[in-house]
């Protein structure tokens, strides 16, 4: 997984796969979240082609996270398998998941 | 300053009785005897107690045999042995190739040095003997080898642990005889197949009975595996059975296993969970699903192969999480295939998945002919598992094929005729093949 981060906007674009290998950059990128300003963070899965329960697991522990810092975590235009996978695990009512 | 000395070698002492290095067995080697005299006398005065001694090389390593010593302590120059290949030879032996061998010399040749490290010695000491500096490398070679010691008995006392968990959680697995019977009295054939990724798993599947006319089908799959997978997957199999009123009742049963489950995992683990009441007297399955790969079911002898699409939040991650009981026909000639993500999302030597989609098209060009298991080997093959790969993750298929039963006055006599071999074939202690199949 690669991560590109985008402090002016709040928003942290993932690309490739997200999967158990991507616990040590996930956590800078939660690092990353709370270093930036403002109300929202938000999670760019356009580029994310693959994501496993591993990785569904560390959205939670982001999302954890959010809510403690009472920030809200958006997750902007999953598509593909990531899409699916939200489907089947109904995160969309977890999460707020933006087209 | 005496003092200071003194107390530190007080306590040099106490660590050494607290480590047992005094206990250490000890061969000295060498032919003077007035050598073997002044070692002796300067072990026996830190209170080594556990020596013995050899006059030349060949008795060195003939006691070295017997004796088994934690140390050696070697001379260089022996007539009938050199110390070298004293030190060639026990190194050789598989007992005692990691046993320290302290080399005694007088001599400062560089290159004989060098023979003597590429021949096994572990250090060397100046002769004639310094008392404070055998000790010293005694005692260091002493403790570097019972940490080693240590290290290596609790690796195998680790192994062998999981080893033993690894064994009960197999045995929470429907047994043999358990599923054969359900799929006989369901006049139905049942293959499954389980291999963890590491030595323990976080996959967890299994039969529950419901009455003569239905039965229920679990497939868990916990976050991660390891241990703390593995402890999951007992804490699950014991929820399941505490609340058999449910077991007829799949979105009821995952509401109430979800609300334990969020108790007892931290954040970021669940569990998807797929539940399914095979109902063959109505010929209907109802299913619900809590986040899990959907399964594919085919209707009928020529019917295509479709996926039970059912949602659901994973278990464990919210409180007051509601599912939903789906229902699907599943008259004679039908088959259901139940898999975890291990088997989709296997990456192949390309690093390619097969994918859910991939599954139902590699179904489709299954023929009604082939037996659950022979379903589940082409399903294997084609996402590229095959018996030698390690699988990053857990694996689980299950295929529940209702194909024989239009042809059940035929397929009775043979499943009969079939039964004593079957018979033989169990073992009262299974073992976890690579692949085990059971065959019903």
């Amino acid at each position: 997984m690669q991560l590109q981060v985008d402090r002016g906007a709040g928003q942290i674009s993932m690309s490739g796969e997200f999967t158990f290998t991507d616990h040590g950059p996930f956590k800078q990128m939660v690092a990353e979240l709370f270093a930036t300003t403002g109300r929202s963070v938000i999670l760019d899965l356009s580029k994310l082609d693959f994501i496993d329960s591993a990785g569904l697991g560390m959205l939670l522990l982001a999302r954890d996270e959010a809510k403690k810092n009472d920030r809200e975590l958006i997750l902007r235009r999953p598509s593909g398998q990531v899409k699916r996978m939200f489907g089947v695990t109904k995160f969309s009512t977890l999460f707020t998941i933006e087209d | 300053m005496s003092n200071q000395v003194h107390g530190a070698e007080a306590a040099r002492d106490d660590r050494r009785e607290r480590d047992g290095i005094c206990d250490a067995r000890i061969l000295i080697a060498d032919d003077d005897p007035l050598c073997r005299q002044l070692v002796e006398s300067v072990l026996r005065r830190r209170n080594f107690a556990n020596l013995e001694f050899a006059e030349g090389g060949v008795s060195a390593l003939e006691q070295s045999r017997s004796f088994k010593p934690d140390l050696l302590l070697l001379d260089m120059q022996m007539p009938d042995m050199s110390g070298l290949d004293v030190c060639r030879r026990v190194r050789s032996d598989p007992d005692l190739a990691d046993i320290p061998i302290l080399v005694q010399t007088a001599t400062f040749d560089r290159k004989k040095m060098g023979e003597l490290f590429a021949g096994g010695a572990s250090d060397f000491l100046s002769k004639p003997v310094n008392p404070s500096e055998l000790i010293a490398r005694v005692v260091v070679h002493l403790e570097r080898w019972n940490s080693l010691r240590e290290l290596r008995n609790y690796r195998e006392r680790i192994s062998r642990e999981l080893e033993a968990a690894r064994r009960m959680q197999f045995e929470l697995l429907p047994s043999f005889a358990s599923l054969s019977e359900s799929a006989e009295k369901a006049s139905m054939r049942i293959a499954s197949y389980n291999r963890p990724s590491s030595e323990l798993g976080g996959d967890l599947w299994g039969m529950l009975p419901i009455d003569e006319g239905a039965f229920g089908l679990f497939l868990a799959d916990f976050t991660g595996h390891g241990v703390n997978a593995a402890l999951n997957t007992f804490r699950l199999h014991a929820l399941i059975h505490e609340y058999k009123n449910l077991h007829d009742a799949p979105a009821a049963l995952l509401s109430v296993l979800n609300e334990r489950l969020v108790r007892l995992l931290p954040p970021g683990q669940f569990a998807t969970f797929l539940y399914v009441v095979v109902d063959h007297r109505r010929g209907e399955l109802r299913f619900a699903s809590a986040g899990a790969p959907p399964a594919i079911l085919v209707q009928s002898q020529s019917g295509r192969p479709r996926f039970c699409e059912g949602t659901g939040l994973p278990l464990g991650i919210e409180p007051g999480a509601k599912y939903q009981t789906y229902k699907r026909k599943f008259p004679e000639g039908s088959l259901l295939l139940l898999f975890s993500d291990g088997l989709p999302e296997y990456p192949d030597s390309f690093g390619e998945r097969i994918g859910d989609e991939g599954l139902l098209k590699v179904l489709n060009a299954c023929h009604s002919g082939l037996a659950p298991n022979e379903v589940i080997d082409r399903l294997c093959a084609a996402a590229g598992i095959t018996g030698q790969a390690t699988l990053p993750d857990d694996t689980t298929v299950i295929c529940i094929d209702r194909r024989i039963a239009a042809g059940c006055a035929q397929a009775l006599p043979a499943a009969e005729a079939k039964a004593p071999g079957l018979r033989r074939s169990r073992r009262p202690f299974p073992r976890m093949d690579i692949k085990h199949g059971y065959r019903c």
